[in-house]
């Protein structure tokens, strides 16, 4: 580890009403990746918005390679050597990865009278960065057909093409599978041999301690906390970050199971699942494991009557049954729960209690009309007893922290009365102690004798949670653990058996 | 949410007050009674109900070109119908005309998924086509019934009136007060998020254009039973006065938000200003820069006042959730 190459120093930042920052010191050497860890809101974002120059400070110094600097914009930054990768990627979806690399500071020269973009430079240097990066990526490709994991290493790449020395990564592991982290992670690992600084904000212990080396804890705005990753442990991270200790982190309740309540028979959809056979038991939480793209969402969306071409068998308490749409699926007790909360889960400029209503408006009427009354009542009493922190029912769901707006999302499928739940990703982009709060409920809700599907990619989340955990692949079904014999190593080395498989397939 | 709209609407109906006293003060003759209804109303009642089903349509983030010349194509069947065989067949050729192209317009833009503007300009002159075909460019003339529906008096007020008073109410609730309503909302804020709610906006999205249809075949009657006759080309520009009603009412021309309400008062801000106007003496060319820059006005007011709403929200949003979490 080398000189200290960012220095923060009292950093100060009020908002109307809101003291975001309250103080914050921090410094980052050469060589190092220095995490920055606190929930969703404790200030990390608007720390680092702070630092390249999205906004302006109200107190504190910051240095930059020695130099006092405040800057005006990210583009000042850029051209310091502080580059922020977002954890949405900021890259224009229609343009190449060459434009979008330079744009902004295209390489020009010039041709008689006119300046003109230099192809030829930008190429040198992009392919010179990218061999740097030892990634292989066609410069001509367009932003939108690239992988989510391909589009973070252009962004890199991009930085890269700026000089910089001091790289910010915001919850850069969001939306990639094992191996693209594994991946990054070799690459972050080269960037700091090459003697830069890494910034790592993330919410995720394990690649904290698989990939930092300092990490600094802020909560409610203020400093809490840096440690050497060798001289600390999750519990006490964890402890730092939500100003108390967290005991268990997944509060599985003792359930009794019972009869086989879901059976699901070479079942077939058009695009991506082809012959998934599989059981559901009463009251159990039953996992879903698998690589990004191998199929569960997409099983999971169709068994919900978001069907392309299914075919197959699917047999509900004993009953064959067919479900042709969403409707179906409610009216069955089937509910689905949405992987992507702003897209697909939620209207995020809707009230909470008009999210909850909206899939089944008809029961929240007197005569033809709709009753505001009652939408608000059943508002009322979600936000009670799931415990969303919103002042009221009539709330938008936009201005909630994620954790809430995952709240609102489940209680909107609660509001069903549902048999079966299924969960797709239901603590993705949520912090640590919404997270646990949210593992709480779905765990009380199978005392209540609620039946639960979890598709996710943490594994720790389905080791912890679920009764049992198949393994999807290629959009069937590898394999079926037991909650007893489930073990990290197994469930990852069958989803990744066949990603090799395939690759030699295909060669 | 509920207050912001309110004020624009207050914001609106000041405007309105504002151009009424205005004209009223400088001619008045603009305030005697018959003027006013039977000048100012009477004039705008196809437009105003055009808009109400346009209102729907745009919240749900779609849109309507083809209105005109469906309206035209109603008129120029149902009339041609009347004269061949009675008011009966007149009366069910123009509504069933209507229906036809409204559910054209919705199984292009539902099942095939072509853009809302794209299929309706490509309908709008089809329909405006036939019916330059059919009359071979000449006129149709009015029939019992439609002169009725353009001409009648019932208790002191032109029928039509009444018919869009209904329609209005109508239309309110059916926008701010039923699960229907609610529905166009979501569709119009985040289509697939409604999808994933169970609403089928194929179906809504069908229902939505064959409305829009049928009150173009009810306001065909009135154009026609007013005018005596139309022409293919009649309806030009109808289409884009109803969306400037439906825009200036507040509606956001991307769908998810909007006011019906908003747009029963925008209706009369455009009767006030064609008929005061005309009043006053001022040529049209006039007129038309006059009805631009109100728009323009309104349309400035509610984008500041939006403005000023996410500047109250966003600042504390950035810092994130302390306001909330």
């Amino acid at each position: 580890m080398g000189e200290t190459i960012l220095e923060l120093k009292g950093i100060v930042k009020a908002f109307p009403g809101v003291l975001a920052l309250g103080g914050i010191d921090f410094d980052l050497k050469s060589g190092e990746v220095h995490a920055i860890c606190g929930e969703n809101g404790a200030g990390k974002s608007t720390l680092m918005k702070v630092v390249c120059g999205v906004y302006p400070p109200d107190k504190g110094v910051i240095r930059v390679n020695g130099k006092e600097e405040t800057f005006a914009n990210p583009v000042e930054a850029y051209e310091k050597g502080v580059s922020i990768i977002f954890q949405e990627t900021s890259l224009f979806e229609e343009m190449t990865v060459l434009d979008n690399m330079f744009l902004a500071h295209e390489i020009t020269r010039k041709a008689g009278p006119l300046t003109v973009l230099d192809y030829a430079a930008m190429r040198q240097k992009a392919q010179d960065v990218f061999r740097r990066l030892a990634v292989d990526i066609d410069l001509n490709a367009i932003i939108k057909n690239l992988g989510m994991a391909q589009k973070q290493m252009v962004e890199i790449a991009k930085a890269l093409t700026y000089e910089a020395n001091i790289i910010i990564f915001d919850e850069p592991t969001a939306s990639l599978t094992q191996r693209e982290v594994d991946a990054l992670f070799r690459i972050i690992n080269q960037l700091k041999a090459d003697g830069m600084g890494i910034v790592y904000i993330s919410h995720r212990m394990e690649e904290i301690f698989q990939i930092c080396d300092r990490v600094t804890v802020i909560r409610d705005g203020m400093y809490i906390s840096t440690k050497d990753i060798q001289q600390t442990n999750k519990d006490e991270l964890v402890a730092d970050m939500v100003g108390r200790k967290v005991g268990n982190y997944y509060p599985k309740a003792d359930t009794q199971i019972g009869d086989e309540l879901l059976r699901v028979e070479h079942y077939y959809d058009e695009g991506f699942v082809s012959d998934v056979n599989f059981t559901l038991r009463k009251g159990e939480i039953l996992g879903f494991a698998g690589l990004a793209g191998a199929g569960r969402t997409e099983l999971m969306l169709s068994l919900c009557g978001h069907a392309k071409k299914a075919a197959g068998k699917v047999v509900l308490e004993g009953q064959e049954v067919h479900i042709r749409n969403y409707n179906d699926a409610m009216a069955h007790g089937i509910v689905y729960v949405s992987e992507d909360r702003g897209k697909y889960g939620l209207h995020v400029d809707m009230s909470v209690a008009h999210n909850i209503t909206l899939p089944q408006l008809r029961n929240f009427r007197k005569g033809i009309f709709l009753s505001s009354k009652q939408e608000h009542d059943i508002g009322e009493q979600y936000i009670s007893e799931v415990g969303i922190k919103a002042p009221s029912p009539e709330f938008m769901v936009k201005n909630l922290s994620g954790g809430n707006q995952q709240k609102v999302s489940v209680s909107k499928a609660l509001a069903i009365k549902p048999k079966i739940l299924v969960l797709d990703e239901p603590t993705r982009g949520v912090d640590v102690n919404a997270k646990s709060e949210i593992h709480k409920i779905i765990s009380d809700l199978t005392l209540d004798g609620l039946t639960i599907i979890m598709v996710s990619s943490e594994l720790p989340e389905l080791l912890g949670m679920c009764d049992r955990i198949y393994v999807m692949k290629d959009g069937t079904i590898a394999k079926c653990f037991d909650r007893s014999e489930a073990t990290q190593e197994k469930i990852l080395s069958v989803a990744l058996e066949t990603a090799r498989e395939e690759k030699e397939a295909a060669q | 949410m509920k207050k912001f709209k309110f004020s624009f609407n207050l914001v609106l109906l000041l405007i309105w007050a504002a151009i009424f006293v205005a004209i009223a003060a400088m001619a008045p003759t603009f305030l005697k009674p018959d003027y006013i209804i039977n000048t100012m109303l009477r004039n705008i009642v196809e437009i105003g109900m055009v808009a109400l089903p346009m209102t729907l349509i745009i919240i749900t983030g779609g849109m309507d070109l083809s209105v005109g010349s469906m309206m035209i194509l109603c008129a120029v069947f149902g009339g041609s119908a009347a004269a061949a065989w009675g008011t009966g067949a007149g009366v069910a050729v123009t509504i069933l005309v209507g229906l036809a192209c409204g559910l054209i317009n919705g199984l292009i833009i539902a099942k095939a998924k072509i853009s809302e503007m794209v299929t309706t300009l490509a309908t709008m002159y089809l329909f405006m086509g036939l019916s330059r075909g059919y009359t071979e460019a000449g006129s149709v003339y009015a029939y019992n019934f439609a002169s009725w529906m353009g001409n009648t008096e019932v208790l002191g007020l032109p029928i039509q009136i009444w018919i869009y008073a209904v329609l209005a109410v109508v239309f309110v609730l059916l926008l701010h007060h039923t699960a229907f309503g609610r529905k166009l909302f979501a569709i119009g804020l985040n289509s697939s998020a409604a999808k994933y709610s169970g609403v089928n906006v194929e179906k809504i999205k069908i229902t939505l254009y064959v409305l829009c249809g049928l009150i173009c075949a009810l306001a065909s009657f009135i154009y026609l039973g007013r005018f005596s006759s139309v022409k293919y080309d009649s309806g030009t520009n109808f289409n884009l006065k109803v969306i400037t009603v439906v825009v200036l009412g507040g509606t956001s021309i991307v769908g998810g938000s909007g006011d019906m309400k908003g747009t029963l008062v925008a209706t009369l801000i455009i009767a006030t200003l064609n008929s005061g106007l005309t009043v006053l003496n001022i040529p049209i060319a006039t007129q038309t820069v006059v009805q631009g820059t109100v728009l323009l006005i309104a349309l400035v007011a509610f984008a500041i006042m939006n403005q000023a709403k996410s500047r109250r929200r966003g600042a504390p949003k950035s810092a994130e959730p302390k306001s909330v979490s």
